[in-house]
């Protein structure tokens, strides 16, 4: 019953921060240069009376951003975002067609560094190796020292990798030296505890003593990460899908940011957020939920 | 002070300096074009060769680190400020100014990082001059970047609020000026000053990151986001190492903040 409240609650305040959120947004939409100027207007190809027309059609309504905001929540409750200004189609379905390729890219990066940090950093705290904590730990530095355009760069450069397998193992470089550096601290706090260091001196085996006294009293610290690692998956998306050409979400922001597509743009970073949220919220309830204690 | 942090601050002050002294150090202006050498490998009179429009790689590389180096700390003062402000208002007085400044630094720190400052990014002005969009770039990072050292600095406002001197400097009938300027701020310097050097590093990249996708200082100004844009052109970067001099110089100061303060923020 707990759980459930705990949820319900997480989950208007996910709701609550993407509708004021998107209210700032349809605000600073607004009051943006330009805002209701159509392109066409400056076509000396058209007429007076088309001009005319055209700014009747391109005219904010005057109620403000707020009514304006309303109605747009009312239209996508039926599914209906508005069209691009710059595509000529549906938003609806912009995103329905890019949303699932980014879905899949950030999922397999976000496995793929998940993965690759943890077991590096369960490594290095298990084997107690100066050496290997050494090597692991210059390789994460190496990949925090990156803007995740130049890992995006060199992925087209080695030339070895189609657009979405190459956007999923940037993602996953992006991802891994902070898993790594973020598990590792910890890690490395619960491995040097009186209890572990006594658990080790009476010989317990070691896959136990990995399960029993790391993993399980860490996971509640590192789950923590899950819904951060999700808003970063996303954020690096952009610069590599742009790079290695992969129609996604992010290549589609971009675009959008280029053509001013503002309300495409803001329904996009909505979205994402949303997704990011909902994220975080499962990373929170999983973290708090009671551990189930062997009988 | 371990020797490597203190090669890593000297070796960074050296860069700072260089770039500061871009006018003096650089053999020409970072937009003068020598049209009869374009694309010229390094010489003596060009130490890093040109670009394709003739233009000195070297000069630029220099007053690119300025714009680059020079308004990162600028923009981390900013958001350190603004989030100060905010997070020590949060911490301080609680109640319902806690509620609605907490809220709305989950609203910031909800939206991934860049897909913010591409949003608004947009939303201003694309063709400006460039001087503007150094302006708007690292006005933009400094504005949308308070919310982390916010949300450190509240949760640490709380912790210090809490302490017995504290509680003491209220019961005696200290004004919340002097309790703040006094007793609060002090104590919250060290928090401060990590906030700040954190966020440096993170506001480089964040530059690297918008310059490469052309949102981000405009050319002819160097920048190291639109030095390592110039990148994207692969026939020019196959066979000529020094023109990834840029990415070099960039590992390189990441490297030595990498160093002095770890970059332990995971939400950009």
């Amino acid at each position: 019953m707990r759980m459930r409240a705990r949820l319900i609650h997480s989950l208007t305040t996910v709701l609550l921060t993407v509708l004021v959120g998107g209210l700032i947004a349809a605000a600073l939409v607004r009051r943006s240069p330009g805002f209701g100027v159509d392109e066409r207007e400056f076509d000396a190809r058209y007429g007076q009376d088309s001009i005319r027309h055209i700014r009747e059609e391109a005219k904010p309504s005057g109620g403000g951003a707020l009514p304006d905001y309303l109605r747009f929540l009312v239209r996508a409750a039926t599914g209906d975002l508005g069209t691009s200004a710059s595509f000529h189609r549906p938003v609806a379905a912009l995103i329905a067609e890019r949303f699932p390729a980014t879905m899949r890219s950030a999922g397999a990066g976000l496995a793929l560094g998940w993965t690759a940090g943890m077991l590096l950093a369960l490594a290095a705290a298990g084997l107690s190796r100066p050496a290997f904590d050494l090597g692991a730990g210059a390789a994460a530095a190496f990949f925090l020292c990156l803007p995740s355009s130049v890992l995006a760069l060199a992925m087209v450069l080695a030339g070895r990798l189609g657009g979405k397998t190459a956007v999923a193992v940037v993602i996953a470089l992006v991802i891994f030296p902070r898993v790594f550096r973020y598990a590792r601290a910890i890690l490395g706090r619960i491995a040097a505890a009186p209890h572990v260091l006594m658990a080790r001196a009476r010989g317990v085996r070691p896959w136990r003593l990995l399960w029993a006294h790391l993993i399980r009293p860490s996971a509640p610290a590192i789950l923590a990460l899950l819904g951060v690692s999700v808003s970063v998956a996303f954020g690096a998306a952009i610069p590599v899908e742009v790079l290695c050409d992969s129609p996604g979400l992010g290549q589609l922001a971009w675009q959008a940011a280029l053509k001013r597509d503002l309300p495409l743009l803001v329904d996009i970073t909505l979205l994402v957020s949303l997704v990011a949220g909902i994220a975080g919220m499962a990373a929170d309830i999983a973290r708090s939920a009671p551990a189930v204690e062997p009988s | 002070m371990k020797p490597l942090r203190r090669a890593a601050m000297a070796l960074l002050a050296a860069i700072y300096l260089a770039a500061l002294a871009a006018a003096w150090l650089a053999p020409a202006g970072y937009a003068r074009q020598f049209r009869e050498s374009p694309d010229a490998k390094p010489s003596a009179v060009f130490l890093l060769g040109t670009d394709e429009l003739g233009r000195d790689s070297f000069a630029r590389l220099l007053y690119g680190s300025r714009v680059s180096l020079s308004l990162a700390p600028a923009a981390a003062a900013l958001a350190t400020l603004v989030g100060a402000v905010a997070g020590v208002s949060a911490g301080y007085w609680g109640g319902w100014i806690d509620t609605c400044l907490a809220r709305l630094m989950d609203l910031f720190l909800s939206v991934p990082w860049l897909f913010l400052l591409l949003s608004v990014r947009a939303v201003l002005p694309l063709n400006v001059r460039p001087l503007e969009s150094i302006g708007i770039t690292f006005l933009l990072l400094g504005l949308l970047g308070w919310a982390g050292p916010a949300r450190v600095l509240r949760a640490a406002a709380h912790e210090v609020k809490s302490e017995d001197f504290m509680v003491q400097a209220r019961a005696r009938g200290s004004s919340p000026v002097r309790v703040l300027s006094l007793h609060l701020l002090p104590n919250l310097a060290p928090v401060l000053a990590a906030q700040f050097w954190m966020s440096i590093p993170l506001f480089i990249l964040s530059e690297a990151n918008l310059g490469f996708l052309g949102l981000g200082v405009a050319e002819p100004v160097p920048s190291w986001g639109n030095l390592l844009a110039g990148l994207q052109n692969l026939d020019a970067v196959a066979g000529c190492p020094w023109r990834l001099a840029p990415l070099v110089l960039l590992l390189v100061v990441m490297a030595c903040f990498h160093f002095i303060v770890p970059m332990e923020d995971f939400s950009k």
